[in-house]
């Protein structure tokens, strides 16, 4: 059996998850016993147009972007949404939460009108194209990363935790943010990622979007308890988990 | 001459997208641009209304690459507008953690972007076949670097436990005196490093443009993280809340992201600014391996910005010893911030890889971010990269379209550019 | 078996000892809490812990464990560690936890995985020395335990007793140079288990643990399981931290040579989503209610009717570490236990004590005929029941921290409480409660210093919570007891009251209104104690309860000392005639004194009207 060919595409984003695979150092070289890799802008001035695995890096935001991100749908076999900008829209969601016209003005001022400079809202790839994996967290986990590609030449579906991010954290014996006054998304995030941010003593975040069946009335809930409100609860959310869903079948 | 028509869409090797766009045709240049096309990410409008705390979260996102550099600058600048003060230990360690970055980057820029050019490889994959000594030294160096960041910054991309105020959580002694010995063993691999550079750099294309320098200037020390904004074409330094005035951003028709200009009509960021401003305060290793190059003086080959980026990683694993060795003398006490917003404007500022970085906040009385201004390294190289290409194309413009193609392309990966941070992309194109 | 003395030296002297010839895990600081890890140095043992994050399980079943290693070819490789190991510092309560997944993993089919792991474990325990917030072990039996261990500490004051209860204890303590205990030291340790099982009780269960299965069994439509589950985030945190959870998942991953791989089992938990999802998308227990209902049937049912002792140890972990607070066992089941009961009809209670205070107050020590608790806490009341002269509502005076009986003063003022003055010792009454709020000496006041300002009969139920705070000292700063009564010869508890004025941080000052020829202290209303006392008001929680009248003095005076109407708590008397919240006697404009009182945060009630 040949090896399957990988190409990996970048769109916006920081490509601070192209960088984790460098990141995974020696294991690169086991990454590319199992996968050849044929295009990858960042790390090859190689370029081949015949792949079976496309990797999606960042967010569609540009009607020319959609159409790319289209074509190279129909040219891969497979198709992962790598990190949270490819997978749910990850930081780039704010964005939506602008008037677009507006922001444009704040960041490029009178200039704002040239065309070059339009973007239009944030969508995630499967907003766009049929997405058969993702590979969830800003960044994304190496070792989660590898695992999926792993699954993915075995013929396997990758067991993603559907549950959230205490699972890990209680696992680490972490005490808890709210212990802390904080307000910590772990209890609706979905976990993988081994309680990262919480192992450092700072709430979660959320980047890896919610977990299946997020209790979210529970969590605005459960604000009054440590003396916080609901909408502190919404300010947080918005940074990562605005849209609440992941299907990983 | 015949026509040439050079289109390189989304030069690879970089971080980010460009173009470079070049027209020429019988006897005369039509055409030199660089373009940058990047997806526009609107991150100065997307803090607006966000609150103080999740501040450093959203804008480490701006670049996967220095993330550690916008952490910190963003952290110094909520700091700067709430009046908060660190402690000096919290001072050092930010210094660590942002010097772990400075290694992190110039090593993979060095070894895995730039290396491939030297030894006419694509990238760094067929290397792995024909110079795996190379690769295993690269790949031990940058392994190191991202250990080091770990352990500061809680990860190597997008850091965890920048506060303002403070850390959320310090590492433990037992764990800096781990980074002590392995930095002390990456010396001998530095040495390797620079003498396999050293074997190449009659590769590197002799080009001289003498242009303005830009960097940060901290008496007697070679800095990346205090001090103020000093040119190659002024005497005097500009305090960091003045930046606005060194950058005078304007926008370019070719660009998505912002182009700079100070004393001229452009101006270099990065490492070769810095060592053009400060060499003299460079480490004893580090200066042996700028000896070994024979870099002295004022630096106007903008190629060598990676070989001065390599005289920096020796500077900064031989400083961050120093560093650790006076953390440790002191010992690590755990400190948590304790922080309370309040209303105010200000700047925070750090070199980041390639090139000095601005941010500037203005907060309400709750935290809540009323106004922001980022000023990017990349942004401000723009500028430059188009007077070198304009400088640069009719002195090679009868040479092959290969070569023509690779020497482009190659000045541009030596400014290390972060596109996607000064919003994205790179072309090549002659028309 | 041996039992030696040890000072604080030996005993680290020997630990570092074991660490050189065994690996050992001991109780250690991990932030602000506690947790098992690797001991490198006996002097990071920290035996005065009150309770671990996770329990000591981890080192028998690991959170992750390899089970075999195979070849995509079909060829399989058994893993089974065996390496000998030492846990040291397992509280009972865990003690007793390790013995019930022995039993689990031990029977049926043997489980080589647990059980090798399980013989290489050498369990050092430790009895408790400070209580955790939310341990209930004094309910189950396991505050203490005599069997499940190798070596058992107790610190009985400067020193420790080590006892070897097995050979391969015996064999640890051969390296241990100590004393021989004396009977003196050996009554202390009685004391220590005393103690702890009478202090293990931060929430009290009503029941006897033996009828939770036939409880549960008529429970299975019981609202409160949708009504908690709504707030569940279906995190497992209640399942991971618990000591007797066990369940487990298990995956292949296969190597980067796309051949190799291990089979792993990794902890798992009832309450995730898709616990018992199924390939094809059926899950069994869909709803988040049907998840949570499962836990406690499993816990108080299932395991118990295989056991025939319940899956819970009453460690409190699963109550610390739910966010949302809803996963309170002991709650659950007092819940359960109390739908099924008429709540209007008294359970039979003996008289055991009956000791005349002054002319109108009397003295009764109660025990309940069924032998369970009465489980209240400090400002609660009961309704006393004579069959034919009707119920009245009265405060239990006595600490929760005391079991087997409790304690009320009972003032002669209608039919109920005079009949009850004729009362013997050995007579039977009717119980129902405890009923209302309680002073919050498991939250607010915690940590604070603590003036109470009682007049008159109002001591009878502060007494409850100064004793309860005498009992867990160190919880607490500064205690003012300002006490005020007509005359001298309506002084209640006076030996206790003498007592107390011993106590260290404990100053008690008494007035009296009408003094007689021989009172030699204070005259006048209770505020003239005022210029006496020194407070921070900052750090202070005020308790007030006395006759109404005297609140609004007391109040005004407080808020001049500089309290804030959230440090100050006061018991108001209203007729509550059924206890339960139905009955509307007792009610002030939205407020059901006899469930959201007798105390209130002065806060919470200054604005209401009638209140005060």
């Amino acid at each position: 059996m040949s090896k399957p060919r990988l190409a990996l595409f970048d769109f916006a984003c920081c490509e601070g998850c192209q960088l984790q695979i460098v990141n995974m150092e020696e294991e690169i070289l086991d990454l590319i016993s199992v996968v050849h890799p044929v295009q990858w802008r960042e790390a090859m001035s190689e370029q081949s147009e015949e792949y079976d695995i496309a990797v999606i890096e960042g967010s569609i935001t540009r009607p020319e972007d959609e159409e790319r991100l289209r074509r190279i749908r129909e040219r891969s076999r497979f198709l992962i949404a790598l990190g949270s900008c490819a997978a749910t829209g990850g930081i780039n969601n704010l964005k939506n939460q602008l008037n677009l016209k507006e922001a444009q003005r704040i960041v490029y001022g009178d200039a704002a009108d040239m065309p070059h400079l339009d973007t239009d809202s944030t969508k995630s790839v499967d907003e766009v194209v049929l997405v058969d994996f993702k590979v969830l967290g800003c960044p994304i986990d190496q070792q989660e990363f590898a695992y999926i590609v792993r699954c993915l030449v075995l013929g396997k579906t990758p067991e993603i935790p559907t549950y959230p991010i205490c699972v890990e954290c209680k696992l680490q014996e972490n005490t808890c943010r709210y212990e802390h006054g904080e307000i910590c998304l772990g209890p609706i995030t979905r976990a993988g990622c081994g309680a990262r941010c919480p192992s450092q003593a700072t709430w979660c975040f959320g980047c890896r979007g919610l977990s299946d069946e997020p209790n979210v009335y529970a969590a605005r809930e459960v604000m009054d308890k440590y003396r916080k409100t609901p909408s502190d609860l919404e300010e947080r959310m918005a940074l990562f988990c605005s849209k609440p869903r992941y299907d990983h079948e | 001459m015949s026509k040439k028509s050079i289109n390189i869409q989304h030069v690879t090797r970089i971080e980010g997208h460009g173009n470079i766009v070049v027209n020429a045709g019988d006897g005369h240049i039509e055409k030199v641009e660089w373009q940058v096309p990047e997806a526009p990410r609107l991150f100065e409008a997307m803090v607006l209304g966000r609150s103080w705390e999740d501040m450093q979260t959203i804008v480490s996102r701006i670049c996967g690459i220095c993330s550690i550099s916008h952490s910190l600058a963003c952290i110094k600048g909520i700091e700067a507008a709430m009046g908060i003060v660190v402690s000096e230990q919290t001072d050092k360690l930010r210094l660590l953690a942002h010097y772990s970055e400075q290694l992190q980057s110039h090593v993979l820029h060095i070894g895995y972007l730039v290396a491939p050019d030297l030894l006419g490889a694509k990238s760094v994959v067929p290397l792995v076949e024909t110079h795996f000594d190379l690769v295993r030294l690269v790949i031990k160096l940058h392994r190191q670097a991202n250990a080091w960041s770990d352990l500061l910054a809680g990860r190597t991309t997008h850091p965890i436990t920048f506060k303002p105020g403070g850390f959320s959580k310090v590492p433990a002694e037992a764990s800096l005196r781990d980074l002590h010995a392995g930095l002390t063993n990456l010396i001998p691999d530095l040495k390797t490093l620079s003498s396999v550079l050293l074997s190449l750099a009659d590769k590197l294309p002799a080009f001289e443009r003498e242009t303005e320098y830009v960097a940060l200037r901290q008496p007697d020390t070679y800095t990346f993280y205090h001090g103020q904004i000093g040119s190659s074409d002024a005497t005097e330094t500009v305090p960091l809340n003045r930046f606005e005035t060194v950058v005078n951003e304007y926008i370019s028709p070719q660009s998505t992201a912002k182009w700079a200009r100070w004393h001229r009509e452009s101006y270099a960021v990065g490492a070769l600014a810095r060592f053009n401003l400060n060499s003299a305060y460079l480490s004893p290793l580090a200066q042996e391996v700028a000896h070994a190059f024979g870099l002295r003086g004022k630096l106007t080959n903008p190629y060598l910005n990676t070989v001065v980026q390599l005289v920096e990683c020796a500077h900064i694993v031989e400083t961050s010893l120093a560093l650790l060795d006076s953390l440790l003398t002191a010992g690590v006490q755990p400190e948590t911030p304790n922080v309370k917003p309040r209303a105010g404007e200000g700047v925070g500022c750090v070199e980041a890889p390639r090139g000095i970085l601005f941010h500037r906040y203005a907060f309400d009385a709750q935290g809540i971010c009323t106004a922001a201004n980022l000023v990017i390294p990349t942004n401000q190289n723009h500028g430059n990269i188009q007077k070198d290409f304009e400088a640069l194309v009719p002195q090679i413009i009868d040479r092959d379209e290969e070569e023509i193609k690779l020497w482009l392309e190659m000045l541009v990966r030596s400014y290390d550019p972060c596109v996607s941070c000064s919003t994205h992309y790179l072309n090549v194109e002659f028309v | 078996m041996s039992i030696k003395k040890i000072n604080q030296e030996s005993l680290y002297s020997w630990v570092d000892s074991l660490i050189r010839k065994q690996r050992v895990y001991g109780v250690q600081a991990n932030g602000e809490r506690f947790a098992f890890a690797p001991l490198t140095d006996a002097r990071l043992l920290k035996l005065d812990y009150d309770v671990t994050i996770l329990p000591p399980k981890k080192y028998l079943l690991p959170q992750r464990e390899d089970l075999m290693e195979f070849h995509i070819k079909g060829e399989y490789k058994s893993q089974v560690e065996a390496e000998p190991f030492i846990l040291f510092g397992v509280h009972p309560y865990d003690v007793a936890a390790i013995s019930q997944m022995d039993s689990i993993f031990c029977a049926d089919n043997y489980d080589v995985n647990y059980m090798s792991r399980r013989h290489s474990a050498t369990i050092v325990a430790c009895d408790v020395q400070k209580a955790s917030p939310n341990v209930f072990a004094g309910c189950l039996n396991t505050a203490t335990v005599q069997e499940g261990f190798d070596i058992l500490l107790t610190n009985i004051g400067s020193q420790y007793l080590a006892d070897a209860r097995t050979a391969k204890g015996e064999a640890l303590l051969k390296d241990l140079s100590g004393d021989t205990p004396t009977a003196q030291d050996l009554e202390k340790r009685e004391q220590v288990w005393e103690n702890n099982q009478r202090l293990l009780r931060k929430h009290k269960l009503k029941c006897h643990p033996d009828e939770l299965a036939e409880l549960l069994d008529r429970s299975y439509y019981n609202p409160v399981w949708e009504e908690k589950a709504k707030r569940c985030f279906s995190c497992g945190s209640c399942n991971l931290v618990c000591p007797t959870c066990y369940c487990f998942d298990v995956q292949d991953d296969l190597n980067w040579d796309m051949e190799t791989g291990k089979r792993t089992r990794a902890w798992d938990g009832c309450l995730l989503r898709d616990f018992a999802a199924v390939a094809g998308g059926h899950n069994f227990r869909r709803q988040r209610a049907d998840r949570y209902r499962h836990r406690y049937y499993r816990k108080g049912k299932y395991i118990a009717n295989k056991l025939g002792k319940i899956a819970c140890v009453g460690c409190g972990r699963c109550i610390d570490n739910c966010v949302p607070g809803i996963a309170n066992p002991v709650e659950i089941y007092n819940r359960l236990y109390m739908s099924q009961k008429n709540i209007y009809v008294p359970e039979p209670a003996t008289l055991m004590r009956v000791l005349p205070m002054t002319s109108q107050e009397t003295f009764y020590e109660v025990r309940l005929d069924s032998g369970r608790e009465l489980g209240h806490e400090p400002g609660q009341f009961v309704e006393i029941s004579l069959p034919g002269m009707g119920e009245a509502p009265i405060s239990v005076s006595s600490s929760p921290t005391q079991t087997g009986i409790f304690q009320m003063v009972v003032r002669k003022v209608g039919n109920v409480t005079t009949a009850l003055s004729k009362f013997k010792p050995g007579d039977k009454i009717g119980v129902r409660g405890p009923f209302g709020s309680q002073f919050p000496v498991h939250d607010l006041m915690k940590g604070k210093d603590i003036l109470f300002i009682c007049g008159g009969i109002g001591l009878v139920p502060v007494r409850s919570a100064i004793n309860f705070i005498l009992d867990n000292r160190e919880d607490y700063g500064q205690i003012i007891i300002m006490y005020g009564y007509k005359s001298p010869s309506e002084r209640l508890f006076a030996k206790e009251l003498d007592a107390w004025r011993k106590v260290p941080k404990l100053t008690l000052l008494e007035t009296v209104d009408c003094p007689d020829d021989t009172w030699t202290g204070n005259c006048g209303v209770i505020t003239t104690l005022f210029p006496h006392i020194k407070v921070d008001p900052a750090r202070t929680s005020a308790i007030i309860c006395g006759p109404p009248l005297m609140y609004r003095f007391v109040v005004a005076e407080l808020a001049r000392q500089g309290f804030t109407d959230e440090s100050i708590f006061v018991s108001l008397e209203r007729r509550m005639k059924c206890g339960v919240g139905k009955c509307g006697h007792c009610q002030i404009n939205n407020i059901y004194v006899c469930q959201k009182g007798p105390v209130f945060k002065y806060a919470d009630i200054k604005e209401v009207m009638e209140a005060l």
